[in-house]
């Protein structure tokens, strides 16, 4: 509507570098899981999902073409995660 | 984004031409993007299966007059509650008012031509109508026997029913559930008329725009937690299973952070339909406007943060109890200033008993009683003794059906005219809102005294005591379902032979009763301007008892 991402050309060629920029990040993460890392597996596959969350808010998404409302309502998405895992380990990490 | 801009009616055109009569095919209506005739797509699809799940029930209350069961067998019975769940949940209840009432009206009562993104609201019927063909696929197959709720380990390695049909059904639509909220964000934010400013919107308009919100955040999360279970049974992926190291409890969790929010998605609209019909017919303004807003965003916000309530008994630590029991009874708080501010308007109104009233004035008392029965369950001594009883049964069906249904009811009631152009049977309408009530109350009163005695919910053998108890209560789901059918009836004679409405038959003055009834394709034939805050009623008072049967000429927004 705004932004780049006007002309018919080029409008699907965004969102399909993002898609296979996740799918290939989803890959890594599958192949990750083979290496013997102990608990570095996991800090690794979170690392690849805070970068396949920033492909998506930033690219598929468009909000670095956004307005500042949609940037705001989308942050609002960030915030109830945020509710979300605060009270979740509310209960894991306080489990006798 | 921000430059938005939808055509009303051409301005040369200076006769009505209703909705309705835009197209005759039946290709007019499944290919139209016209909000209000989606709204009827919506509302015909919701009511059958509203039957097909009552059908469900009905099955289930006749096979609990006996202790002993007597026609079902135990896979038998679980399979008709959990279709009843499903049905009823996500097939109805969630797209109940916002589907149709929603659509129809929010766009005039914003004094816009249409939604923002009037082909993804065609869209979502769409996905509706594939998600629900999942559905019937499930019914056909033999069912699904897991409960609504999909916990594992049972649904993701135990149970031998149809789980990832039935979980496909509901995760598609979810999608149509966000399309809705969506489209409904957009439209509120950029298709308001001129003057019409986020203070003067009616309370219908932002209930509609709180549960938007609600459904955007909540639903991907039931997407994502159907999607784990569906991983876990079809490939072993290790995620609930806690032999391999998984956690069953993280599924409530995720399934729950959505299905209490799912809660108010079903409430929030039936308080935005009552806050509109206990203006018009006390004759009042809202009491309390403003503190009606704060409540609904409020009630949006803190929903999202109570859902481990249904967790108690579940392995869930003392200290997530604790926090979650405290947010729960902190969430009642905006729903009783909601309940005392819509008492308050009654206060020295005009009071009419026409059926809209009856159906919104039942609405009242269920809510209370539904509300104060959940602060007990949120109290976790209590709800440790009362989960998974009779009790709890009562409680929730007490706001979703007591609640929710009543003010389904209560918005057709009201808005039939507005959509059809005829009057229904007052006097008809105004007996089957009293059976509704009668039959509520017979059916569930019992079952809060037997849940707090002890029965516990989805068994179908019983000790005897509780006999009477079930047979009262399958007495009073008899009487409910004589008073769901009886709208079907005399709306369906009305649609027919009832007589003409008139614009504004109630002397409503929301901007949605300032145009033609039915409506114009685009709504309105001059794009309105508003120049005052909603609910005007002191002005126009009791009037149509003034002018005898003769409609009033709204007054009020439009201006
Ligand atoms: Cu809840």
């Amino acid at each position: 509507m705004n932004g780049s991402s006007g002309d018919h050309e080029t409008l699907w060629r965004g969102p399909l570098l993002a898609w296979s920029a996740l799918l290939a990040l989803a890959a890594i993460s599958l192949g990750s899981a083979y290496l013997p890392l102990g608990a570095g597996n996991v800090a690794v596959n979170l690392v690849i999902a805070v970068v396949m969350a920033a492909v998506l808010a930033i690219f598929l998404m468009d909000l670095r073409n956004g307005t500042t409302l949609v940037r705001i309502v989308a942050s609002t998405g960030l915030f109830w995660m945020i509710f979300m895992f605060v009270l979740t380990f509310s209960d894991y990490l306080s489990r006798g | 984004m921000s430059e938005m801009t939808l055509q009303y009616a051409p301005t040369e055109e200076s006769v009505a031409t209703s909705y309705l009569d835009e197209g005759h095919t039946v290709l007019s209506w499944l290919l139209t993007t016209d909000h209000k005739r989606i709204a009827i797509l919506y509302a015909l699809s919701i009511t059958a299966f509203f039957f097909i799940g009552g059908v469900a029930i009905g099955l289930v209350r006749l096979e609990l007059i006996s202790p002993t069961g007597w026609f079902m067998t135990s896979d038998e019975y679980n399979r008709a509650f959990t279709i009843h769940g499903i049905i009823m949940v996500w097939f109805f209840l969630v797209p109940s008012i916002p589907a149709t009432m929603g659509n129809f009206v929010l766009p005039m009562m914003i004094g816009a031509p249409d939604v923002a993104f009037p082909r993804l609201n065609l869209l979502s019927w769409y996905l509706y109508l594939i998600g629900a063909s999942f559905t019937v696929y499930v019914l056909l197959s033999g069912g699904v026997d897991t409960g609504w709720t999909f916990y594992p380990p049972f649904s993701s390695t135990y149970s031998h029913s149809s789980v990832v049909p039935a979980a496909i059904g509901v995760f598609v639509v979810g999608f149509s559930s966000i399309a809705t909220g969506v489209n409904f964000m957009a439209t509120v934010h950029l298709l308001r008329a001129p003057g019409m400013t986020w203070f003067r919107l009616p309370l219908f308009a932002w209930s509609m725009y709180v549960v938007s919100m609600v459904m955007v955040l909540a639903t991907p999360v039931l997407a994502m937690s159907l999607l784990l279970i569906c991983a876990e049974r079809l490939f072993g992926l290790p995620i609930f299973d806690a032999s391999v190291g998984g956690d069953p409890v993280l599924f409530q969790h995720l399934f729950w952070f959505y299905s209490h929010p799912a809660v108010y998605i079903m409430i929030l609209p039936a308080m935005g339909v009552v806050s509109e019909v206990f203006a018009c017919f006390a004759r009042r303004r809202v009491f309390g406007y403003a503190f009606m807003v704060y409540a609904l965003l409020t009630i949006g916000v803190v929903g999202f943060m109570v859902w481990g309530h249904h967790m108690f008994v579940a392995g869930q630590s003392p200290l997530a109890n604790l926090i979650f029991s405290f947010l729960s009874f902190i969430v009642a708080v905006p729903s009783a200033i909601k309940v005392f501010n819509w008492t308050a308007t009654l206060y020295r109104g005009q009071i009419g008993f026409e059926a809209p009233m009856l159906y919104a004035l039942g609405f009242l008392g269920l809510f209370t009683i539904g509300g104060l029965t959940g602060l007990f369950l949120a109290s976790v001594p209590i709800d440790i003794a009362a989960t998974d009883s009779y009790f709890v049964v009562a409680h929730f069906h007490t706001i979703m059906v007591g609640g929710t249904v009543s003010a389904f009811m209560a918005g057709i009631h009201y808005w039939w005219p507005k959509v059809t152009g005829r009057r229904y049977h007052e006097f008809a309408a105004q007996l089957a809102a009293i059976a509704m009530f009668l039959g509520f109350n017979l059916t569930f009163i019992p079952q809060f005294i037997m849940g707090w005695l002890g029965m516990p919910r989805r068994y179908h053998f019983y000790p005897d005591v509780f006999q009477i108890w079930h047979v009262l209560s399958s007495g009073g789901a008899a009487m409910l379902a004589v008073a769901y059918l009886m709208p079907l009836g005399y709306l369906g004679w009305s649609l027919f032979n009832g007589d003409r409405a008139g614009d504004n038959p109630w002397g409503a003055t929301g901007l949605e009763w300032q145009t033609p009834s039915p409506p114009p394709k685009r709504n309105f034939l001059r794009p309105p301007q508003v120049t005052s805050a909603p609910y005007q009623y002191h002005d126009i008072g009791r009037a149509r008892e003034e002018v005898e049967q003769a409609p009033v000429e709204g007054r009020g927004d439009a201006r």
